[in-house]
């Protein structure tokens, strides 16, 4: 980081580690070529399904979205329509504006438990909406 | 620099690093084939910048944690790639989509392979892109000064779940079809601003040609472009203001 | 003249450039804008809604407590039979637009998206549905059932 905002913006002293060539760019390419095998093999053993032509007349029983909308479409499956898109809509804004809404110093997550604690059962409903959704 | 532990990996590093010299070997290319190095070099200063920018020392509070974001760029760049292969012989229109996608999967010379890979590290890319929002968020990345970075940020995050939702219309399936009709319909929900957005999305009253040509649009030039810039910008700021350090 | 006041002058008419600049700046920029966003908008004919009776088929064709499925202009409709009585309505379901299918054994259409079920008049009997069925004009002459149009 350059010192000006440094100064301005103090953190705990960074211990300089090893240089990234070769020490990290070694790891750095192993997990690359990880995640491709990993790509091909989920390729090969999941080939991804093309279902039959669409039809605009004709809409198929239990369609579902993609996984990570799994959560948003079980909500506004319970709740009234209008409720549960503004409620979308706030959320996503105090996503987005987090750092100018949590004006706490600290950043260590277990020396904020309650953000920590209020986040992380947000974070589990949506999970088990997921699921929920994905079962219903 | 040279790491003391007496680990595995650091043995193996260290011996890579004395026998595969990267710095070494591309000085040593650079010299031999002279007239490009000796040419670039005298104007762009290469022999100097190379080096200095892989010897750059990486934090020592660094951990696995700290990878989600660049995997979600090598699944970005596996997209790129990917995409670009698709749109050799995919056609955006209803009467044609379905069966040159299915022409692409079952007739070209490893078509299964490329729209296979398009289709898994698009789920990859989200799975991390999110963790690595999920890491930001609870290590409090996002303070100051890093406050625009998480903006840009969260662009990206939204940006990728709008190609992956403009993505899902294009094969033209019963699925897709569908879920883009149930999609589009909760945008339409949206107060004040629904009806013309989804008119917007869908480029008529339902689902159609329309909307086809309008997503296709969106995820292979719009989406693209835009998510060019925000990466660009998302890294230079990285760059100015370093990793976040220790907690 | 003075040499101030030809400097003074000089200022002017940059100044003048500039905001010749910026203006013209603005209203082209304004221009396209204007073109871009009517181009986005889709033009009326693919809003397009038929209002023309169409012959949906026979009346031997829809016994009593059958439907039938078709497209009016771009809309999807179910014509049923409810002893004897024919209704039209807009299949396209109230909630988040899925296609509704008529269930013969329980007398109801269900949406298969959100399971939202409506009447034999359209009005919503159970599940998210916000509103009920659009109603479509049915018109019976001699033996042939026409959907749409005035009533």
């Amino acid at each position: 980081m350059a010192e000006r905002i440094k100064q301005e913006f103090p953190e705990k002293k960074e211990e300089q580690g090893n240089p990234f060539y070769p020490y990290h760019l070694l790891k750095e390419v192993s997990w690359a070529f990880l995640m491709i095998g990993f790509v091909l093999a989920l390729v090969a053993f999941f080939p991804p399904e093309l279902g039959s032509k669409a039809d605009p007349l004709n809409t198929p029983a239990h369609i579902k979205p993609e996984w990570y909308f799994l959560s948003v479409y079980q909500f506004l499956k319970i709740v009234p329509r209008t409720v549960g898109i503004l409620l979308q809509v706030i959320g996503v804004l105090i996503l987005v504006l987090i750092p100018f809404i949590d004006r706490i110093k600290e950043r260590n997550p277990l020396r904020r438990p309650v953000f920590t604690a209020v986040s992380a059962i947000i974070l589990l409903i949506m999970i088990v909406f997921a699921i929920w959704g994905h079962f219903s | 620099m040279i790491p003391e532990d007496k680990g595995l990996w650091s043995r193996f590093t260290r011996w890579a690093h004395q026998s595969l010299n990267l710095t070494e070997i591309a000085d040593w290319f650079f010299t031999f084939t002279g007239l490009l190095y000796g040419e670039l070099d005298r104007r762009l200063d290469l022999r100097e910048a190379i080096p200095k920018a892989l010897k750059k020392p990486v934090p020592k509070h660094i951990n696995w944690l700290f990878c989600f974001g660049g995997t979600t760029f090598l699944f970005f760049l596996i997209q790129l790639v990917t995409g670009i292969l698709l749109t050799l012989y995919y056609r955006p229109a209803p009467e044609a989509a379905y069966e040159s996608v299915r022409h692409i999967t079952n007739d070209v010379a490893f078509g299964w392979l490329v729209r296979g890979v398009h289709r898994w590290s698009a789920t990859l890319m989200i799975i991390f892109v999110m963790l690595h929002m999920l890491r930001v968020f609870f290590m409090g990345a996002y303070k100051p000064p890093r406050e625009l970075n998480w903006l840009v940020g969260t662009g990206l995050f939204m940006i990728t779940l709008v190609f992956g939702f403009t993505g899902y219309l294009l094969p033209w399936d019963q699925l897709a079809y569908w879920a883009t009709t149930v999609g589009t319909e909760m945008a339409g929900a949206v107060p004040v601003l629904g009806k013309f957005l989804l008119l917007i999305m869908r480029g008529g009253a339902d689902v159609g040609g329309e909307t086809l040509t309008r997503f296709f649009s969106a995820h292979c030039i719009i989406l693209p472009i835009a998510i060019f810039f925000l990466l660009g910008f998302h890294f230079v700021i990285l760059r100015r203001q370093g990793i976040s350090g220790p907690m | 003249m003075p040499d101030n006041e030809k400097e003074s002058r000089r200022e002017f008419l940059a100044r003048a450039a500039t905001a010749g600049t910026a203006f013209m700046f603005l209203m082209s920029a304004g221009a396209a804008a204007f073109v871009a966003f009517e181009y986005i908008l889709p033009p009326a004919r693919s809003m397009d809604i038929a209002n023309k009776p169409m012959l949906a088929g026979s009346v031997s064709e829809i016994p009593a407590g059958k439907s039938k499925e078709l497209l009016y202009g771009n809309t999807a409709v179910l014509v049923i039979n409810v002893k004897g009585e024919f209704k039209a309505f807009n299949a396209k379901c109230t909630h988040l637009g899925c296609i509704v299918k008529w269930s013969e054994s329980k007398g109801v259409f269900i949406c298969p998206c959100h399971n939202g079920t409506f009447d034999t008049n359209g009005n919503v009997v159970s599940g998210p549905p916000p509103r009920p069925l659009g109603r479509i004009a049915v018109q019976v002459k001699e033996d042939k059932i026409y959907v749409g149009g005035e009533s």
